[in-house]
């Protein structure tokens, strides 16, 4: 008998309903109308961007005390990403290159947000730079991390 | 205080990318047989097993449930862990719990991943808050490459650095026959080697492999009439961390505090460790990025802050050095997610018991730390000692 | 045992087909309030509280792999010692029972929690099931259960009927239950009558689609008497494995879980299962189950199942009632299944049930229960202190 291996693919499909969710529904929501807004600890007064139910750190429920933050931020921290990453969104590989980052916004020093930069140029990309939230129009908002579409170099 | 705890049985296949001659619980039984043979015993002889494997990766639900045969598992009491990246190391520590609990007198631990059945990176995928993170991220990359990036910036460390602790690492993976990476680099090489997300390259990332690892547990008595000289699991420890990354926003992007220095300074404490680059003889730290080394080796306090990557560039690290760090080429070399954290402890305990051929520490080597480190900043510590 | 290991305290969420408006984080942490709440105790590192978390989840059923990542914040996991058990929750508590005896920890805090609502779950179980050989035959646990059952009933006349009274039992049983998701008064008309699923399982012989978390709190027993009035002792513990490809095992002999309940028979020192238990709560997926299990559990002779029920003794009541809570058939989400019936064989004995109360309970046995036609299972034996 030939020594012939077999290999067969067989896909795995989940579709997940996942729900937001008081506080992460809340910032969804705020996103929806251009807001963008953290929760914060009334143990240890940390925000919480993306808003969470609970602080990790106090363990206590982290209620609704609810701060509006800038759309201006500074980049902490960047990457250029090059090698394509299969996209749930998509269906597909996601496209390449893009830069995302991890900003600090005015109003939440002790939070940062990891979203996507609009310069995909290394060498115009440094620490300490200034950005700004570019928003879809209002009526193409749906209430999901993408009504950002990215961060916008200003000053 | 319970039982006394020590490895006895050691099994490991030999790593690869592809494993496509076999099936999962083929690569399991190979382990398992392995496992059984060194400690000259039969599946008889096994009061539990305990086994470990990220199932979403494989696309199994229950993976277990479809692996008794090759695991033994049959009409045997037994349970899945599954904790990421840690799972390996966490399947120790609940083989240690159930030996110590006086309740069983052997247990056999199998760590396993076939990663050729499902692209695991995508799997991570899935490690992201599905409501706003999943269409940003890179991966496990991005964390280190905003680890690399702080840590060049605050020290002064250079790309050259990393790209040596690769090649040291790749030395040590050609003296060890079960490595899935034997690949000849000079400093070079790696600083060429394609750009992921800088500064990593893909010469500093984990492959992904497929492989299993088993260990055979047992307490005091049976230990001391094992077949070869029992390694003692004296200590564990394991810290999580609130979920600060991966989750859109990182809570403390400076974090003060790691699980790390948490989980490490109590196992040190418990255990009288007080210069641990003097207490320890030889360091499987799980270390998935070469730019994870520098941090790692301090937070371990190996070092102080800022020194770790002047160490490096002395070697001595090496095998040969004075503070031989993953002889066995580590994690950078082999990646079967599910096994990793447990090849760490059986290539510790090969250290510890003089079986560990090639890549065998020059020096005495009598104590040993094994570490299991998961994607969101999670660690699981063993302390291993030739004696009790 | 050397070390005796108890329940301080549990608290699970209401069982709900679905839970729209809870994120998994905000589901785990309701009953980790709760119980926090109830007992005072925190999470500490000097003995005086929480030394550990266990968490029971399943990466398929949460959407995310490491699954605790989610839930580590709510679980008390910041710094600290966390470890998730990926199997029925009954496994969670006989790692965390094993874990306390071993003397490493003294007191452990043991979370369930799944969202079935929010995926396909017959599309997790097929690929619960073989590859090459299996999945693409479009199984799912229900079609294999379904094989089961026709097994199980054509060797040993067991009908449709006596299955279909298991559910009018434990639904009844559920109207005393404020967490249950689907209490009622079914009749075997209603059962028999429902759709047609995989012959011979209805839809009214499958436990329903359900969202929940529940939690419990274990300790060593100094610990156990300081902080409560009200212990309940850990006595006997066992699990055991069977194979997986269904063609290798006899359905009709669930030699697994008899394995595992003579190991926590053997622990308990109980002899006599049917004298020495007063309540039982195990893991019925399907109506058949119940009867499938009670055998398992040596309640009574291989094929007696059905003359069981016939005979009341499985009623509030009689001399053995299985399920005063109202079962999984009454709406228990699969992993939480396993520790929801140890927070459930609890409160009976701490006589906290109210209309569904076993008078004088002292030993109660919880079973939880993984992988197709019942793979693997999980005994645990509770003496009220």
């Amino acid at each position: 008998m030939s020594a012939e291996l077999l290999e067969i693919i067989i896909p795995l499909d989940l579709r997940y309903k996942y729900s937001a969710g008081p506080h992460l529904g809340a910032f969804l929501r705020a996103l929806k109308v251009g807001k963008i807004i953290a929760n914060r600890c009334p143990g240890c007064r940390r925000l919480q961007l993306p808003p969470t139910p609970v602080c990790g750190r106090c363990h206590i429920g982290m209620g609704q005390d609810w701060v509006e933050l800038s759309h201006q931020g500074t980049v902490i921290s960047y990457s250029f990403v090059v090698d394509p990453i299969f996209d749930p969104g998509l269906g597909d590989m996601r496209p390449v290159p893009y830069t995302i980052a991890a900003i600090v916004l005015d109003g939440g020093p002790d939070v940062a947000f990891f979203h996507k930069l609009q310069e995909n140029d290394p060498s115009k990309v440094k620490e300490g730079m200034r950005v700004e939230a570019v928003f879809k129009p209002l009526q193409e908002r749906a209430g999901t991390i993408e009504d950002i579409i990215h961060f916008r170099t200003i000053g | 205080m319970g039982e006394r705890v020590a490895i006895i049985g050691i099994g490991q296949t030999d790593h690869r990318y592809l494993r496509s001659d076999i099936n999962h619980e083929e690569m399991i039984y190979e382990a398992v047989r392995k496992a059984l043979e060194d400690a000259d015993l039969t599946i008889r002889d096994i009061d539990t097993i305990i086994i470990d494997n990220m199932d979403l990766f494989e696309g199994h639900y229950l993976s277990d449930a479809m692996s008794v045969d090759g695991a033994g598992m049959y009409l045997k009491p037994g349970l899945k862990m599954n904790t990421g990246g840690t799972s390996g190391g966490t399947a120790v520590v609940t083989g240690w719990h159930h030996i110590a609990s006086g309740l069983f007198e052997t247990a056999l631990v199998i760590g396993w991943e076939k990663q050729d059945a499902a692209p695991s990176i995508s799997a991570l995928v899935t490690a992201r808050e599905p409501l706003y993170d999943r269409g940003m991220g890179a991966g496990a990359v991005g964390i280190f490459a905003t680890m690399g990036l702080k840590y060049m910036r605050e020290y002064g460390c250079r790309e050259e650095h990393a790209a040596l602790a690769r090649v040291i690492m790749a030395d040590n993976a050609r003296r060890n026959p079960h490595a899935h990476l034997k690949l000849d680099l000079t400093i070079e090489d790696v600083l060429k080697s394609r750009v992921l997300v800088w500064p990593v390259r893909l010469l500093h990332m984990s492959p992904t492999s497929c492989g299993a690892a088993a260990l055979i547990l047992s307490n005091e008595n049976k230990s001391r009439r094992a077949a070869k000289p029992p390694v003692w699991i004296k200590d564990i420890e394991t810290a999580h961390r609130e979920q600060s990354v991966w989750r859109g926003g990182c809570v403390e992007p400076n974090p003060k505090v790691t699980a790390i220095e948490v989980a490490a300074s109590k196992l040190y404490r418990r255990n009288n460790i007080t210069k641990p680059s003097r207490d320890i003889d030889v360091w499987e730290l799980y270390t998935p990025s070469s730019w994870a080394l520098f941090p790692w080796m301090e937070l371990f306090s190996i070092c102080e802050k800022g020194e770790a990557w002047r160490l490096v560039e002395k070697e001595v690290i090496r095998i040969e050095g004075e503070i031989p760090i993953e002889p066995s080429g580590g994690v950078v070399s082999t990646n079967p997610i599910g096994a990793s954290g447990l090849i760490r402890v059986a290539e510790a305990a090969l250290q510890l018991r003089g079986e560990a051929g090639e890549r065998q520490v020059t020096k005495k080597a009598e104590t040993a730390i094994a570490t299991a480190w998961g994607a969101c900043h999670w660690i699981v510590i063993l302390y291993l000692s030739k004696h009790l | 045992m050397a070390r005796r290991v108890g329940v301080v305290a549990v608290a699970q969420t209401k069982f709900e087909e679905s839970k729209p408006t809870l994120h998994l984080q905000d589901l785990v942490f309701e009953p980790v309030q709760k119980i926090l709440q109830e007992t005072g105790l925190k999470f500490t590192d000097d003995g005086t509280g929480i030394d550990a978390t266990i968490s029971c989840s399943q990466d398929h059923w949460d959407g995310w792999t490491i699954s605790s990542k989610n839930v580590v914040d709510g679980a008390g996991g910041h710094l600290r010692p966390e470890e998730k058990v990926a199997e029925d929750g009954a496994y969670a508590l006989y790692y965390a029972a094993l874990s306390i005896i071993g003397g490493h920890y003294d007191c452990i805090l043991v979370v369930a929690h799944t969202k079935e609502s929010q995926v396909d779950g017959r599309l997790i179980e097929n690929a619960g099931l073989e590859p090459l050989y299996s999945r693409m035959l479009g199984l799912d646990f229900t079609s294999c259960a379904a094989l089961q059952a026709t097994q199980y009933m054509h060797r040993y006349g067991i009908s449709s009927q006596q299955c279909a009274q298991v559910v009018v039992k434990n639904r009844r049983n559920a109207i005393y239950n404020p967490y249950a998701q689907s209490p009622g008064e079914l009749t075997v008309t209603d059962v028999l009558g429902s759709p047609m699923l995989s012959d011979p399982i209805r839809l009214l012989d499958a436990k329903p689609v359900s969202d929940g978390a529940s939690a419990l709190i274990v300790a060593v027993e100094e610990k156990v008497k300081k902080w409560t009035d009200k212990p309940v002792w850990i006595e006997g513990m066992g699990c055991c494995y069977d194979r997986h490809y269904l063609g290798y095992r006899d359905l009709t002999d669930p030699i697994s879980l008899t394995e595992a309940a003579k190991r926590a028979y053997n622990m308990a020192r109980i002899s006599n299962p049917r004298k020495n238990i007063d309540l039982v709560e195990l893991s019925e997926y399907y109506s058949y189950q119940e009867l499938l299990w009670s055998e398992g559990l040596l309640l009574c002779e291989r094929g007696d199942g059905g003359r069981l029920l016939e005979s009341r003794a499985t009623q509030i009541g009689g001399d053995i009632p299985i399920n005063p809570s109202g079962g999984l058939l009454s709406g228990v989400p699969v992993n939480v299944a396993g520790l929801n019936r140890a927070v459930e064989a609890v409160a009976q004995l701490r006589g906290e049930t109210g209309g569904s109360q076993i008078d004088g309970a002292k030993r109660a046995l919880i079973h939880g229960t993984g992988g197709v036609c019942g793979q693997m299972h999980c005994v645990i034996i509770l003496k009220k202190g």
